[in-house]
């Protein structure tokens, strides 16, 4: 994983709070960016589970969440971003590069 | 493998077509046309950082000059993988002298009109580049991998027309 990163404590978005015990065991998503699209634009989580950006297109791009900003979420083409989910809801990131590369994280 | 013609293109880059323009374009030489407009695309970006102010501007900027050289990096590397040179031609040259005439006007402007400017320009050359990539290049272009790299750099390119036409919004209303 070329330049992989974790940013598990990067997103404020995404508060840190003890998991929960959960009966499933946590899931691995991957949303590939690539055409300059997230895909999938919209995806649903288990809250402990994992969630990682892979970045496959010809262009840098960034998962920015909308209070979360920073250069840390910066991916070069064959960079990966991951974070555990930890706290449920629907939030919104964008691409800071790019601004009609948006996309939804719903956490349950 | 001839398959374009110069007057095509220039017709639709809006310029006189040049004498010369029975010659064709092959792949080689629309990979140097392609790598030439990004490369003016960047200059232009660095103009825009030396002279503006204006922070969507900068950002713009920033952006075509991350985008542009990973894009030609990316070329350049299929390139020497391929064991191909882009070869320079006539099309080439008129956007570079057409380009030579857009910043020395560019670099007369200061403040909001320099802002304006620039960014009418971006997006007026993003989407003149973007017409030809789409309608004239890709369609004759013979090397399949040649052709899937202009394919995800006109999806780049387009969005940069977006976002010049999002940013030129901004600076229109301040």
């Amino acid at each position: 994983m070329k330049g992989g990163r974790r940013g598990a404590a990067a997103f404020a978005v995404l508060a840190m709070v003890a998991m929960t015990a959960c009966e499933r065991e946590p899931r691995r998503h991957v949303v590939e960016i690539g055409a300059m699209a997230y895909e999938p634009a919209a995806l649903e989580v288990a809250m402990g589970d994992t969630v990682a950006w892979s970045n496959g297109d010809v262009v840098p791009h960034t998962v920015t969440f909308a209070n979360g900003e920073s250069d840390a979420d910066h991916l070069d083409r064959g960079d990966t971003l991951e974070i555990v989910a930890r706290e449920a809801g629907t939030v919104q990131y964008r691409c800071r590069y790019h601004p009609s590369m948006v996309a939804t994280l719903i956490v349950r | 493998m001839p398959t374009i013609r110069i007057a095509l293109a220039a017709a639709l880059m809006g310029a006189a077509v040049p004498a010369a323009s029975q010659e064709r374009l092959d792949d080689l030489e629309m990979t140097h046309v392609a790598v030439t407009a990004s490369n003016i695309d960047v200059a232009y970006a660095h103009l825009a950082l030396a002279l503006s102010d204006n922070q969507a501007v900068r950002d713009f900027a920033e952006t075509m000059i991350r985008d542009h050289t990973a894009v030609n990096e990316q070329i350049f590397a299929l390139a020497k993988r391929l064991g191909v040179t882009a070869k320079d031609n006539e099309m080439s040259q008129k956007l570079l002298a057409d380009a030579a005439r857009t910043k020395d006007e560019l670099s007369r402007l200061r403040g909001a009109a320099f802002d304006r400017r620039y960014l009418q320009n971006e997006q007026a050359y993003h989407r003149t580049v973007n017409g030809v990539v789409e309608n004239s290049f890709i369609p004759n272009l013979q090397n399949p991998e040649v052709k899937q790299a202009f394919q995800a750099a006109l999806r780049v390119f387009r969005e940069h027309e977006r976002h010049a036409g999002l940013a030129l919004q901004s600076v229109a209303t301040r």
